[in-house]
């Protein structure tokens, strides 16, 4: 259920999707800069 | 009698009865807080002292449409967002972050993010809103998301990148600073780091471009959990990195330059501090102008049971807060406080958020050591700063800087032939109306006094 007592702003739901996705994007560099990292530093 | 500013939210509301604090949880809440309190929740929460606890009083009569009185723990001092640093602001930040992830752990949400839920106990963020918590099944669409980057995200971001005082915006913006205001404050290259573009300027951009057919359409729309939990991870890692600019502020290394330009002074004042306050003890005392807080844990440590250390200057109360955090001092909290122009009455009819004076108590001992040139420099007159000192119930601890003090002398030298400046027997005299000047001494190395005064 939704109770709305506080205003959300105008397609609160789409700002997620996007900002969801725009994360996903953010969290794949991170983790392949984070794989690059680890990589040398076995080496 | 009813909180004044506990309106908006139809779940319930708080009542103050004999300095006891009620929370009414009206029956419309009723699944909700079942849920809290059923699914175990509110127990992990309580015990973290995520949240402030709460027992169920079933001896208050109840209306038709309440649900529950819950007894809740006392918070003091209450303060807002415009008083804190920015440390005390991100820390708010963080734990509604930390409660938003445990929340969904839970099967619940929270439905409203505002620093306002928060408060700071034992220097420490509390989250104080018990009916503040909703269920959630199928989407997880994080309803104040807009709300946390307008009251959060946004202030933190003008705080960090341009300047740490801006989160006095926040008295002009009940609400939280609007999107399209921070917009225009961030600068084209604040606006390219990712984080920021995708919080404050994506986000404006997508709501102020979205139209009610969106609207609408987007409610059939969802947000599955994991891409939620993606979004409040994200958002941890940005607020934990967030850190204010390294700038010089007027007074943040005010007492460590004392310290090596006036050894004997500073060193004698605490002694004379101690000797002066022997044998008292007080259960609460403002330290006004209270710097980094050195002298207010001084007297935290031995006199007095809680200090709140008010100071003007952001980076002193951000060092205070740190030091205090960092030592696990949990009786001396930091206030931002512009005397000449202290946080006002906010919100509907000017009762929503009281003015600050009604919410730090009435000290027992007030404290104000070397500020008297500054207040007089901002031309009030020195009647009106004897009165402030009668706020205090019991005793006051004052420093007299005399005209031929070098940082008088620094500060007034532009002064025209008719400045007058309360001279040592003038100042005097006005005390006598109100005190008894029960010790005084002049401090090692200067002219300054330190005075201990009694009310009559």
């Amino acid at each position: 259920m939704f109770s709305m007592y506080i205003d959300p702003g105008t397609g609160m739901i789409i700002v997620q999707m996007v900002l969801a996705a725009f994360v996903s994007v953010f969290v794949f560099f991170k983790n392949v800069r984070e794989k690059i990292k680890a990589f040398f530093r076995k080496k | 009698m009813r909180d004044p500013g506990s309106f908006r939210d139809p779940s319930g509301f708080i009542i103050y009865e004999n300095d006891k604090v009620y929370r009414i949880v009206n029956k419309l809440y009723q699944k909700h807080y079942d849920h809290l309190m059923n699914s175990g929740l509110y127990e992990c929460l309580a015990k973290d002292n995520w949240l402030v606890s709460h027992l169920e009083n079933n001896d208050k009569s109840r209306t038709q449409d309440q649900y529950r009185i819950l007894d809740v723990q006392k918070i003091f001092p209450i303060t807002y967002p415009y008083e804190w640093s920015f440390s005390q602001l991100k820390d708010a930040a963080l734990l509604t972050l930390d409660i938003q992830k445990k929340c969904i752990e839970y099967g619940m949400t929270l439905k409203d993010a505002t620093p306002y839920n928060i408060q700071f106990r034992d220097n420490a963020p509390i989250f104080i809103d018990t009916l503040s918590f909703e269920m959630v099944e199928n989407n997880f669409a994080w309803k104040p998301y807009r709300q946390f980057c307008e009251m959060f995200i946004g202030p933190l971001s003008l705080m960090s990148y341009k300047d740490p005082r801006l989160n006095k915006l926040l008295i002009s913006f009940i609400n939280g600073i609007p999107l399209p205001l921070i917009n225009k404050l961030l600068s084209f290259r604040d606006k390219l780091r990712p984080s920021v573009f995708m919080h404050l300027v994506l986000h404006h951009w997508l709501s102020s471009t979205s139209n009610e057919s969106s609207k609408k359409e987007g409610t059939t729309k969802t947000i599955g959990k994991k891409q939620h939990l993606n979004i409040i991870t994200q958002l941890q890692s940005f607020v934990t990195k967030l850190a204010v600019l390294n700038e010089k502020s007027e007074w943040g290394d005010y007492n460590s330059e004392t310290i090596s330009e006036k050894k004997n002074y500073v060193e004698d004042k605490e002694v004379t501090i101690n000797s002066f306050l022997q044998g008292l003890h007080f259960d609460l005392t403002w330290d006004i102008g209270s710097n980094d807080g050195y002298y207010s844990r001084v007297i935290a440590n031995t006199y007095s049971k809680e200090v709140l250390s008010l100071d003007i200057d952001w980076k002193c109360v951000e060092k205070n807060y740190k030091i205090n955090t960092k030592k696990s001092i949990t009786n001396v909290f930091p206030i931002l406080l512009d005397l000449s122009n202290p946080p006002p009455s906010i919100g509907w009819m000017n009762k929503e958020r009281s003015n600050i004076y009604e919410r730090i108590g009435s000290p027992d001992l007030i404290c104000c050591f070397a500020i008297m040139h500054h207040i007089i420099n901002d031309n009030i007159p020195i009647s009106y700063f004897i009165d402030l000192l009668c706020r205090s119930t019991g005793h006051v601890l004052l420093e007299y800087v005399p005209i031929s003090d070098p940082k008088c002398q620094k500060i007034f030298k532009s002064r025209g032939d008719d400045f007058e400046y309360p001279s040592k027997e003038y100042f005097e005299e006005l005390l006598h109306k109100n005190f008894a000047i029960l010790k005084s001494k002049t401090l090692d190395e200067t002219e300054r006094i330190l005075y201990l005064l009694k009310k009559k």
